[in-house]
């Protein structure tokens, strides 16, 4: 396989991302909406201490880790395992296309718009609700990156793990939901009680969140490294376990 | 002499405790349009898989272009091109993007234009480039997916069931094209469960029953063996219209005639029939006729007809070819 043949693939993967209004409004609708929900909630609070930072601050790292997880479920799990069904990925096989090529540019395609959607979300948080850290753009970007290897690789392993679509669908939302409940996005860590905090240290979400506060605001739940080492070692097991599981058919 | 394209040896294939496919051999020339036939479920798709290294024979030797299908896939998936039986795209996919991509995915180019117009006008897909794929008829979507099998100008093409789905015409149009094709040189193998596609398309065809090969070689040679270039039909009086006595057809009797091979017995249409395979018939129809001038037999609906491979399917298994 040719490098002109996976950059076709990645432009095709692309088109193919902007035509599916569902991801498109997720990624770029739904995501900036969540951003002025909670900022809205955020503001009626009458005494919560900023310690320095404007609310766009800490709210910002909560859609982006949001993002970073439903497109890993929802436009590379579930469609992963539709492509399997209807004997796409079949196809591709008897082409000289390696296996990897296949997911690498649907994950290369859904990083590079999560991370527009990323973006985005930075710029209205300065807009609307106001920014005041200025992280390290290369630490908050590795901290994006290091997210998405981690829920890609997990998004990759649920595709390829259950016999049909429609399983992979009901398993993968499962998940989904769970770790928007119990990763602090939705209830931060640091008012959970301890048993949903054990639950808690079981989610890659939460170290996607973490960390991300870590490179934004400077500050998080666990040390930084901690967070680093866990997603490493989540990357790598997610990867194994599904180039493993992996089935054209 | 030309290394050959295809060389299967003893191939079994198992599915659990069914044996899809039972010890078959061939092997097909460079050049020419081979075609597997059978009912289904003999086996086809099951064979022509393991040519295209989708799926791993239990035993038996299998060679694509002097290639392992399973060890040098990547190498024979640059040389071949395949459509398959069952398959899809993505929904959202133009057929203009689908053949772009996929003419990417290749190191050689196929002969087809810059925007493969010899490619997509005999196959009738040149007014619908830019619909998606979701928005195409059944016949148009198996017309791109012969497109794709070719948009790299392969050397060797797989075609499992190309038909399928296809209207009279656009049958027609994919059937000049594919002989067109065999002109320039590229070999063909194709699968199909109609008798008039191979007899049409196929230099040499195999016929497959329950995973094994029953014959093999031109359709004009599988029909001469039969034993006659023609048969000769007529049907028998209903039973309830009982004729009189010796008015009633001696068919064992028939075999005596002229140049007649074989005499068969069946039931069309709920009326018993009788057919007679003959090397001349020219000459058994002149005797028939006389025999039953003399005898008072009234032949009805007598026809006769040029021998085919649905009558040599018949005569290998005593079963027709489509149910
Ligand atoms: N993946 C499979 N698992 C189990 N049985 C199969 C599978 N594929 C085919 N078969 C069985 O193998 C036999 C041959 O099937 P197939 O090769 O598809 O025949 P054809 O293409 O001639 O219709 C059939 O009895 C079919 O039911
Ligand atoms: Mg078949």
């Amino acid at each position: 396989m040719s490098l002109r043949g996976f950059s076709r693939l990645v432009w095709v993967e692309a088109l193919l991302f902007l035509r599916e209004w569902q991801a498109v409004f997720l990624t770029f609708v739904f995501l900036p909406l969540l951003l002025f929900l909670f900022g809205a909630i955020f503001r009626r609070e009458p005494d919560v201490s900023l310690g320095g930072f404007a609310p766009g601050d800490l709210l910002v790292p909560i859609p982006i880790a949001i993002g970073l997880a439903s497109n890993a479920i929802y436009t590379l799990s579930g469609p992963l395992a539709v492509a399997r069904e209807r004997g796409i990925l079949r196809r591709f096989r008897v082409t000289p296309l390696r296996p990897w090529a296949v997911l690498a540019a649907q994950a290369l395609v859904v990083y590079l718009m999560t991370l527009l959607a990323a973006l985005l979300l930075l710029a209205l948080a300065k807009l609307f609700l106001g920014l005041r850290a200025f992280a390290n753009p290369l630490s908050l970007w590795g901290a994006f990156t290091l997210g998405a290897l981690s829920l890609f690789s997990l998004g990759f392993l649920l595709g390829s793990a259950f016999p049909t679509a429609r399983l992979t669908y009901a398993v993968s939302t499962s998940v989904f939901f769970t770790m928007l409940l119990f990763s602090g996005v939705i209830i931060p860590l640091d008012v959970m009680p301890p048993f949903m905090q054990h639950i808690a240290r079981l989610m890659p979400l939460s170290y996607v969140l973490d960390l991300l506060k870590h490179a934004w605001l400077g500050r998080g739940h666990w040390p930084w490294p901690h967070d680093v080492a866990v997603l490493l070692a989540s990357t790598a097991a997610f990867t194994l376990l599904a180039a493993r599981a992996f089935r054209w058919d | 002499m030309k290394a050959k394209a295809v060389v299967v040896r003893g191939l079994v294939k198992r599915y659990g405790r069914v044996k899809a496919v039972d010890g078959v051999s061939f092997e097909v020339e460079p050049g020419e349009i081979f075609g597997l036939l059978g009912p289904n479920g003999a086996g086809k798709t099951t064979t022509i898989e393991c040519l295209e290294g989708l799926r791993t024979p239990d035993r038996g030797t299998v060679r694509v272009l002097g290639l392992d299908p399973r060890r040098d896939r990547y190498e024979l998936c640059e040389r071949i091109g395949v459509q398959l039986q069952t398959t899809a795209l993505y929904d959202r996919i133009k057929v203009h993007e689908a053949l772009t991509l996929f003419a990417s995915l290749y190191r050689r180019r196929g002969p087809w234009g810059r925007r493969f117009e010899r490619l997509v006008e005999p196959l009738g897909l040149g007014s619908v480039l830019g619909r998606h794929y979701a928005a195409l008829s059944g016949g148009q979507k198996q017309r791109l997916h012969v497109a794709l099998a070719l948009v790299h100008g392969p050397e060797l093409v797989f075609l499992d069931e190309l038909t399928t789905g296809l209207d009279p015409q656009g049958r027609r149009a994919v059937w000049d094209f594919l002989l067109e094709l065999r002109g320039r040189g590229t070999t063909i193998f194709l699968t199909t469960h109609y008798m008039e596609e191979a007899e049409r398309l196929c230099d040499r065809v195999a016929i497959l029953d329950r995973g094994k090969l029953l014959a093999q070689g031109s359709p004009q040679e599988l029909i001469a063996r039969l034993g006659g270039e023609g048969r000769i039909v007529f049907s028998l009086p209903p039973r309830g219209a009982a004729p009189r006595a010796d008015a009633r057809v001696d068919v064992e009797g028939l075999k005596g005639l002229p140049a007649v091979r074989r005499v068969e017995r069946l039931v069309r249409d709920g009326r018993e029939t009788v057919v007679l395979y003959s090397e001349n018939p020219k000459a058994t129809l002149l005797a028939l006729v006389k025999r039953a001038e003399a005898a008072g037999w009234p032949l009805d609906d007598l026809h006769v007809q040029r021998a085919t491979l649905e009558d040599v399917f018949l005569a290998l298994t005593g079963r027709e070819l489509r149910p």
